[in-house]
């Protein structure tokens, strides 16, 4: 058993030496001397803090059912609908962006629908909260679902057997047991959504995010700027994904504890 | 054994990688942004044919693509900018000695061809104050690039401000911008070409060659406003000013400089400096101006710079 673990540790050095370099060199260039912020920095971290929460919170209820029911479903609908959710993950983010500006920008139908009212979704919150909900949804619902379908079924129907109704099953039975799994697709939905700068930088350009906010600091300041914001964005959004996996770890060893 | 065996395969394609050798008529050159299809698609072809070699081009924003050169983050035979600015950071970081004019442009105003207001812009004309009077039009969805990081939404400002003196039209650059980071208009390069050719903006600040490249209808602009004109610099162009904040929040102010493009060949140049200094030449020669000419760019105006 423990000859077997190391043999992995020696497979896993090649990766996890790549995923290393870019951050020890991090380490390593950063003016520690120097550090300050860049004018607009502070701005950057609270929005992208702030209405990143909430899209993560409308991706969450958003993609929930839409996992669940795909863990659940057969046949032809569910080819549909995986179908649905492949093909925005496959599509770049910059081409994302801009199919978001034909299909929500003022001339078009949903744009002028909205101007009846006096709303756009142009470089406002609105819009930037709508580019990190497309950026990372399809990822949020893939994860989930395969956290979904690690239920075991004789779980689910021993449940109806039971006489639970498919509504207590998904809250008795599929969420605690797919824990685990969900937390790593909320973690996954929330880096993803932090880091979103194609869609972006086509479809909101403000407010600035901190990926829009890297891009100025590379303009305006150069790269130690870049270096100084980097390191504030892994500070502020790290917290969240580690969370998950604590919380979901809790979870796991509390199920184990119960067998 | 089996990781022996994986290392000894690792080192042997790091080995092959780094003696891929290079022809030296390789050229690479990175470029301000705007200039994409002259280069990638005109000027680096026909270099490539005519020496036989290799060409690869990277554009980007001017001032952070000086940027990366300045810090050797990424390297370059050769680096084309518009106006000089850019160029200033490479002569600080002591990477140039000095830049020549390759070509020029002019600020202009795009409009979206299927757009509500293309028939307005298409009756207006630079010689008078008609086609303000439509991009003052409530409603209308005009689109311009940041003025904090690109020197194309700088000048879009310069453009109105001074149109407001040369049509004596009080106050009508505000009334069109609705301040200098006005988020309703304020979009990255790529998102507002984006919105231009989808239609989903009405009228764009944009230079007369990348309009010309791109097949958009546009209003032209005199002289004495366009940005274009060296001459014009004392009594038109040095005569307007605006500020906007610094890296440290503190304001900063800006001038025009002419919209005339500068290329210079980088000391640290990968292919050497003679593969440079071949683009450079290429770029002035009868065939280079006539492929920039074909691009809708302007001929070079005045002298070198740090000379």
């Amino acid at each position: 058993m423990k000859t077997r673990h190391a043999t992995a540790l020696w497979l896993s050095l090649p990766a996890l030496l790549l995923l290393a370099v870019p951050f020890v060199t991090l380490i390593g260039i950063t003016q520690w001397q120097h550090m300050h912020l860049a004018w607009g920095d502070g701005n950057a971290i609270a929005t992208s803090l702030g209405l990143g929460a909430i899209a993560l919170l409308l991706i969450f209820i958003s993609g929930l059912p839409v996992a669940w029911w795909l863990s659940q479903a057969q046949g032809r609908a569910r080819a549909i609908v995986e179908l649905l959710v492949m093909i925005p993950l496959l599509t770049p983010p910059l081409a994302m962006g801009i199919l978001l500006v034909s299909a929500y920008g003022p001339y078009s139908v949903p744009g002028e629908l909205l101007g009846k009212f006096g709303w756009t979704l142009v470089n406002n919150p609105a819009a930037f909260i709508l580019a990190q909900w497309y950026g990372a949804l399809p990822y949020f619902i893939t994860t989930a679902r395969s956290a979904f379908a690690g239920v075991p079924q004789d779980i689910l129907d021993a449940g109806r057997t039971l006489g639970a109704s498919s509504w207590q099953g998904f809250w008795r039975l599929s969420v605690p047991l797919a824990a685990p799994g969900l937390a790593s697709a909320t973690a996954l939905a929330w880096v993803r959504a932090m880091g979103e700068f194609g869609i972006v930088m086509i479809f909101a350009y403000f407010p600035q995010g901190m990926p829009v906010q890297l891009y100025n600091n590379l303009q305006n300041d150069g790269v130690d700027a870049v270096y100084v914001l980097l390191w504030l964005l892994l500070l502020f959004t790290l917290p969240v994904p580690l969370l998950c996996f604590v919380a979901s770890r809790r979870v796991h060893s509390g199920n184990t504890s119960m067998e | 054994m089996q990781i022996k065996y994986l290392t000894a395969l690792l080192l042997a394609a790091a080995a092959g990688l780094s003696l891929q050798a290079q022809a030296n008529t390789d050229i690479r050159v990175t470029y301000a942004g705007s200039m994409g299809k002259v280069m990638d698609q005109s000027l680096g072809p026909a270099f490539a044919k005519q020496n036989d070699g290799k060409y690869e081009g990277q554009g980007q924003g001017a001032y952070g693509m000086a940027r990366l050169l300045a810090s050797k983050k990424i390297t370059a035979d050769v680096f084309v900018s518009i106006t000089p600015g850019p160029m200033q950071i490479l002569k600080d970081a002591g990477l140039i000695d000095d830049a020549v004019p390759v070509a020029s442009t002019s600020m202009v105003v795009a409009y979206s061809p299927k757009g509500k207001f293309a028939q307005q812009f298409a009756q207006a004309k630079g010689s008078d104050a008609s086609w303000l009077k439509v991009l003052a039009t409530p409603g209308i969805k005009f689109g311009r690039t940041d003025p904090i990081n690109d020197p194309k939404g700088q000048n879009i400002i310069f453009t109105l401000l001074l149109a407001e003196k040369y049509y004596k039209q009080p106050g009508i650059a505000d009334k069109i911008l609705g301040g200098y980071q006005n988020p309703a208009q304020t979009h990255l390069e790529g998102g507002l070409l984006a919105r231009l050719e989808s239609g989903q903006v009405d009228a764009a600040a944009g230079y007369e060659s990348e309009v010309i490249s791109a097949h958009l209808p546009y209003v032209a602009l005199p002289d004495e406003i366009n940005l274009s004109n060296p001459d014009m610099a004392k009594q038109w162009y040095d005569t307007v000013s605006f500020s906007v904040k610094d890296s440290a929040g503190k304001d900063k102010e800006l001038h025009t400089q002419p919209l005339v493009y500068y290329a210079a060949v980088l000391k640290n140049a990968p292919h050497g400096t003679a593969a440079g200094k071949a683009f450079v030449d290429f770029m002035l020669s009868q065939p280079g101006q006539a492929l920039f000419k074909q691009n809708g760019y302007a001929a070079p105006k005045g002298g070198a710079v740090y000379q």
